[in-house]
């Protein structure tokens, strides 16, 4: 699908809703386009729910989320909404060759590295030989490293291994692969709308651009940014109607740019959202996440780095986490960091480090974000929605 | 195609339809949504094709995953036609 094909659809979208939604009543006008359609996000949709949702009649299937940004959000998919949603989710399962009737092996969010819990999955894995094992990055990690220990062999059949809803480090990446020897499809989605990307056997990230248009803003003036240039990723579903998802502001950072060959529109992520950096009353300027991608990049070379985690501990204060063997030698990426801040933020930091044999996961999500902050969010910029 | 064929098809679809969503066929009509009036449900879906693909023996291409094309019982039939050889 190219972006051209892609422009009488999203306009059609706009003439449905601006007809059929009240919030969008406004842009109802033919001299409105689909861009001249504000941009939302949870908070918008938690406001004004009254004006977005229409409920289906029959069944509906709801579940709630506050993921990484904290904010309570109830997410409704209507029977047919849910089917279209999983069936674009197996179709790019199925270009990993997963038959219409598999076995999936799904390893919990809360993984714990005790060695009951991996015997479990261990064992679920001879019961049930899975197609595929899809779990959180850190969690498939965890169950590789028992294997090994434990010279336990992956099943015969499986044809690969998804991770969802964590960043990958290569390093580990390479290692899990090489356990369960076969390949990592990497995953992006959101509870909201589930899936936006998913990559394909060859390696490339791929958006489904059957079930979302994807567009990349700057976060600071909101206008879309070059193909290939970082910045927050903006979703429109073209499935979901219940709740519709109109330029919604993911607050994940990224850049997209069409492949010549395929004509599909490749994704990459940076491993932080943009709301994961608090300063007082100013926004971090986009271009900033361009360099940090050099600093990730950096880290995830250092191979004997099991896990890491940037801490903001205050305006001006960072800590870098990092579980290492005690040999790893760690200050250059101290100042590294440092320097990075401190030029890009334009204020004086203080950098430090903290070895831990262990980074714990989030006790909301699940996830190990690599990026965490401890600065409270000033009031008044959480009741504007402001996304620093 | 045949009308013989052709009925064929549908009495076939109909009772594939049927099994899946565990509805007796006789009360199942042209007009009938396979999500809304029979119950169909994101796992069904697959289990759908996968019936259809055994029943009639063509194999779903990646662009046929979308419930668009299984709208209704209506669709299904049309779909299927369009696949299996005349």
């Amino acid at each position: 699908m190219s972006h051209s094909s892609l422009v009488p659809i999203v306009e059609q979208l706009k003439h449905e809703i601006a007809h059929q939604v009240p919030y969008y009543f406004p842009w109802k006008g033919e001299g409105f386009a689909f861009h001249d359609l504000p941009f939302s996000n949870k908070q918008l949709i938690n406001k004004h729910r009254d004006q977005l949702e229409r409920m289906p009649q029959g069944k509906i299937y709801d579940s709630y989320t506050s993921g990484t940004t904290g904010i309570p959000y109830r997410c409704i998919r209507s029977a047919e909404e849910q089917c279209k949603l999983s069936a674009a989710i197996f179709r790019n399962r199925r270009r990993w060759g997963v038959p219409l009737r598999h076995r999936m092996l799904l390893l919990s969010n809360r993984m714990s590295d005790e060695p009951k819990m991996m015997q479990h999955y261990v064992q679920q894995m001879s019961a049930q030989q899975p197609h595929f094992i899809q779990g959180r990055f850190s969690s498939l990690f965890q169950l590789a490293q028992y294997m090994k220990e434990q010279q336990i062999q992956p099943p015969p059949g499986l044809l690969f291994i998804q991770n969802w809803g964590e960043s990958v480090i290569p390093s580990q990446r390479a290692f899990v692969e090489s356990v369960f020897g076969v390949r990592l499809a990497d995953y992006y989605g959101l509870e909201e709308m589930w899936l936006i990307a998913f990559e394909a056997p060859d390696g490339r990230f791929i958006v489904d651009e059957q079930v979302v248009f994807v567009e990349v803003i700057d976060p600071d003036t909101l206008q879309p940014v070059a193909d290939g240039e970082y910045g927050e990723i903006v979703v429109t579903s073209l499935v979901m109607r219940t709740v519709p998802y109109i330029r919604y502001r993911t607050g994940d950072i990224g850049k997209i740019w069409r492949d010549e060959h395929s004509g599909g529109l490749c994704i990459h992520l940076m491993p932080m959202r943009m709301s994961q950096i608090i300063l007082p009353n100013r926004q971090v300027n986009a271009a900033f996440f361009r360099y940090f991608d050099k600093f990730f990049y950096d880290l995830f070379q250092q191979q004997s780095i099991r896990q890491f985690q940037i801490v903001q501990t205050a305006y001006t204060s960072f800590t870098l986490r990092v579980a290492a063997d005690e040999h790893v030698q760690l200050e250059h990426l101290e100042k590294s960091l440092h320097t990075l801040l401190g030029n890009f933020l334009h204020i004086e930091v203080d950098v430090s480090i903290e070895r831990v044999s262990r980074i714990l996961s989030n006790s909301e999500s699940g996830k190990v974000p690599f990026f965490v902050t401890q600065v409270q969010v000033q009031t008044e910029q959480a009741e504007r929605g402001v996304v620093v | 195609m045949t009308n013989t064929s052709i009925d064929s098809i549908q009495t076939k679809v109909v009772h594939v339809i049927a099994k899946i969503v565990k509805k007796n066929a006789e009360n199942i009509v042209d007009d009938h949504q396979l999500i809304e009036d029979l119950g169909l449900d994101s796992l069904l879906f697959l289990d759908l094709l996968a019936e259809l693909e055994s029943e009639f023996g063509f194999e779903l291409s990646i662009d046929d995953f979308d419930p668009e094309y299984f709208h209704s019982v209506r669709s299904t039939v049309v779909f299927v036609k369009d696949r299996v050889p005349a």
